[in-house]
């Protein structure tokens, strides 16, 4: 029993870094999607639609996504965040639109759907 | 004899602080491990050609309360589908979303999901014009 409370205890502690904490507190929205990998570049939108990249935010955080060209970036952002100012971002970081953007969504809790 | 005196019985230490400690460390990480199990919605795929719009207008607007105008005219759910479907001229047409000012960023993506469960998947994204 204790050596496998050991190999729980190391399993957690080597996937315990696997995902950066997010700078920012959000709700993400709710909904059914498509499973996805960690890997990709994860762009944070918070409630005032300041965006967030790493350690730059605002302004500083879209030029550092634009000039990077990435194929893929993931968005987390709030639910509550206005619908037409996640589009304008959108529009900020994609301007190429060469970049397959996915939103982050947390499948709905509960039973009911 | 001589009195020896009593004999020490050594005792092992015991192994249940061990223990304990061992399940603590075991149940935070278990509760701060975050495994990003998350999904995704798909907002903008790069499309190897520019595509162009064809047809006749196919906007879709969702504002703040869940509800879905095609062409200015709100309708169901069950009513809109057929009706952009007739509007498209091909099965994966663009069809233009647009939220309303002041709708928030579930209900737009309420909406893409209904879309796509129907079978629209070619979503164009559109701003406000009051938007910042």
């Amino acid at each position: 029993m204790i050596n496998v409370v050991f190999l729980l205890l190391i399993f957690f502690l080597m996937t315990a870094q696997m995902t950066p904490p997010s700078p920012v507190q959000i709700t993400p929205p709710s909904g059914e999607g498509t499973a996805h990998t960690q890997d990709a570049p994860r762009v944070y939108i918070d409630q005032s639609g300041e965006v967030y990249f790493t350690t730059a935010q605002g302004a500083d955080a879209i030029a550092a996504v634009v000039s990077s060209q990435f194929e893929i970036l993931d968005i987390a952002t709030d639910q509550a965040v206005d619908a037409n100012v996640l589009i304008a971002r959108l529009q900020q970081l994609n301007p190429t639109g060469q970049t397959r953007i996915e939103l982050i969504i947390a499948p709905p809790r509960g039973l009911a759907e | 004899m001589f009195d020896l005196g009593q004999t020490i019985r050594r005792k092992r230490p015991t192994l249940t602080p061990m223990i304990d400690v061992v399940f603590l460390l075991l149940v935070f990480f278990m509760l701060a491990a975050r495994f990003g199990s998350d999904q995704t919605l798909s907002v903008s795929a790069p499309s190897p050609v520019a595509s162009t719009y064809t047809g006749a207008p196919r906007l879709i607007e969702v504002d703040d309360q869940n509800r879905l105008f095609l062409n200015g005219q709100m309708m169901q759910v069950d009513a809109l589908i057929p009706a952009v479907m007739q509007l498209m001229t091909a099965p994966n047409d663009v069809v233009v979303l647009r939220p309303k000012s002041g709708t928030q960023v579930q209900s737009l993506v309420k909406a893409m999901t209904v879309l796509r469960d129907n079978g629209i998947d070619t979503i164009a994204l559109v701003g406000h014009r009051d938007a910042p």
